[in-house]
């Protein structure tokens, strides 16, 4: 089987953050424009309405690496977060503790985690939690 | 202005968290993400204080210019309502955290200069630019001497090129590190190096020769400027002068010369001759390398050249060790540019250099592609891939076009050779069907 090579689908997945083809919850792009090898990217999530995340935008850095989509980019939170599967202290999102980084397939993509991510805001046990100010970052 | 602002426009859709998709047109280069939440807080229910935009997952920031996000025709920018403060404390947290890199400081300083409305007013007339260059005797001498060089001079779009280069650090850096590889690859085609050498004398050396005479009055700029010169050796990190400060406020204490004051009493745009005598200025710089390049054997010279270049590079990140600072990144950039021109001039490069000189014009101008940009790496650098010597003949009838998709990283060679037979061994539509197929 012929697999999409790492350029091709990340080339694909920036055209659809500018494009803003999604849900529109959840915003990507490259950090910089001239990095060729396409490994930072910036990430956004818009707080799921009805939790207390309600019009708080989230700022995160997602790195891929050599073996994407073959494993799971890192991600971290810029913006102060407080949810049990984000590192307190750093901001990373334990792969360990979100399903869908934990148990990475090849067809997941960066608008999967950052999705994930924002179901993980708007879960019962979370929407919930207190929050840090908004604004603070890590 | 030959380009009017319609035709500069572009369509984005803005996209709400409530409500529905909307279409706007406008000129990114002309406004400000704060102008343009004024804009569309008539279109939406979401007034300008409390409205945040984001795009490619970056928060838009209302002091920024919105090309600086490179917002194209087609892409689509969020829309969401938030607390009206905390968009404003954001941005101050952020440029004091961009303030405390001179570097960065320096870049913002000449963006934000250029995105001002009256400099781009002012730019974006090539007759004004031209005009404040033709003012400085010492250049105008010199392209009266050197025609080559007056037609750059002449050229609207050149000059209206050099101003976008200014506005937009990335691009500048794009440029810089595309001029360097340029300069490399004409050096190691037979013939180049001679290229190299006429290109010195016709262009370098008149650039060099005006900055000798000018001395003096480069001095009195500097003085005008309030610009004292830094020890040698030692990075001059302190900021760049204000040249509409006012004479009195003169921090090393030298009473202003009689012409510098007259000139910025008589001249509103007190700091615009700083472009025409900027190129004296950064010359002198030049100086030295190129005197010992003179003497120095022909291959010797081959590398100097390459790492002059290479020096302009580093001092425009850095600020030079010389009092011609300000003016230096202006400078240097132009200097670049002239270069480039020359360069890429057809009238200096044979066929098979101009077929090299290719690859760059394409990457140069435009929007940095990730994309192109990988595959001329992999081209250039990375290690190629041993195929196995393949022994069917379609194997090797394609077997250019397997190394090819190999380096693009499609592994399957079976698979590659089915999507060539597919396409009838062209690469690009084997690549689309090996896409559209990935289970094949």
């Amino acid at each position: 089987m012929a697999k999409v090579p790492r350029n091709f689908r990340l080339l694909e997945e920036l055209e659809k953050g500018e494009k803003g083809i999604g849900d529109g919850t959840c915003s990507y792009g490259l950090s910089s424009g001239d990095d060729v090898y396409m490994s930072d990217w910036n990430g956004t999530i818009i707080g799921p309405g009805h939790t207390i995340h309600e019009n708080r935008i989230y700022s995160l850095k997602l790195h891929c690496d050599e073996n994407y989509p073959d494993s799971p980019p890192s991600v971290y939170f810029i913006s102060r977060i407080n949810l049990p599967c984000v590192n307190q202290q750093t901001g990373k999102v334990e792969s360990t503790k979100l399903n869908c980084l934990g148990n990475w397939k090849r067809n997941y993509t960066l608008e999967t985690v950052l999705t994930d991510l924002r179901r993980e805001m708007a879960n019962p046990h979370n929407k919930k939690l207190p929050q840090p100010p908004e604004g603070s970052s890590f | 202005m030959e380009e009017t602002l319609s035709e500069r426009s572009i369509v984005v859709s803005f996209r709400p968290s409530t409500g529905k998709l909307f279409d706007c047109s406008f000129d990114p280069t002309q406004m400000t993400v704060r102008q343009l939440k004024e804009k569309l807080a008539r279109e939406t229910s979401i007034p300008a204080d409390s409205m945040r935009l984001v795009y490619s997952g970056r928060i838009l920031k209302d002091e920024d210019m919105v090309d600086s996000y490179g917002v194209k025709e087609g892409h689509t920018v969020h829309v969401v309502r938030g607390a009206a403060n905390q968009a404003a404390e954001q941005a101050a947290a952020n440029s004091s955290a961009s303030g405390s890199n001179s570097n960065n400081f320096e870049q913002d300083l000449m963006r934000g200069m250029m995105n001002s409305p009256m400099m781009r007013q002012i730019l974006s007339n090539p007759e004004i630019v031209r005009s404040m260059v033709m003012q400085n005797p010492t250049m105008r001498q010199m392209i009266e001497r050197n025609p080559e060089i007056g037609h750059i001079i002449n050229d609207p779009s050149f000059i209206r090129q050099t101003m976008d280069m200014a506005r937009n650090p990335e691009l500048m850096r794009e440029m810089m590190r595309n001029n360097d590889r340029a300069l490399a690859n004409l050096e190691t085609i037979p013939g180049g190096f001679n290229h190299l050498r006429r290109m010195y004398h016709t262009l370098q050396e008149p650039l060099e020769s005006a900055g000798r005479h000018a001395k003096a009055a480069n001095q009195r700029l500097a003085q005008m400027l309030n610009v004292e010169s830094p020890p040698e050796g030692r990075i001059n990190s302190t900021p760049l002068p204000n040249p509409w400060a006012p004479r009195n406020q003169n921090n090393n204490g030298s009473s202003p010369t009689t012409t510098g004051s007259s000139l910025s009493q008589t001249n509103p745009f007190g700091g615009i001759p700083n472009f025409g005598f900027g190129f004296p200025a950064g010359i002198l710089n030049f100086t030295t390398p190129i005197g010992d390049r003179s003497t120095s054997s022909t291959n010797q010279s081959t590398t100097s050249q390459t790492n002059q270049t290479s020096q302009t590079n580093n001092s425009s990140s850095t600020t030079t060790p010389s009092f011609s600072s300000p003016s230096d990144p202006d400078f240097i950039r132009r200097f670049q540019q002239v270069m480039q021109r020359y360069t890429s001039s057809p009238q200096y490069l044979s066929r098979q250099q101009m077929h090299q000189q290719n690859f760059y014009p394409t990457s140069l101008f435009g929007s940095p592609n990730p994309f192109f940009m990988n595959m001329q790496q992999s081209s250039f650098g990375a290690p190629q891939p041993t195929t196995t010597q393949p022994t069917e003949p379609p194997e090797i009838r394609f077997r250019l076009q397997l190394e090819r998709l190999q380096e693009m990283g499609f592994v399957d060679q079976a698979a590659n050779i089915r999507a060539l037979l597919a396409a009838g061994g062209d690469v690009n539509s084997a690549i689309e069907w090996l896409l559209q197929n990935p289970n094949s």
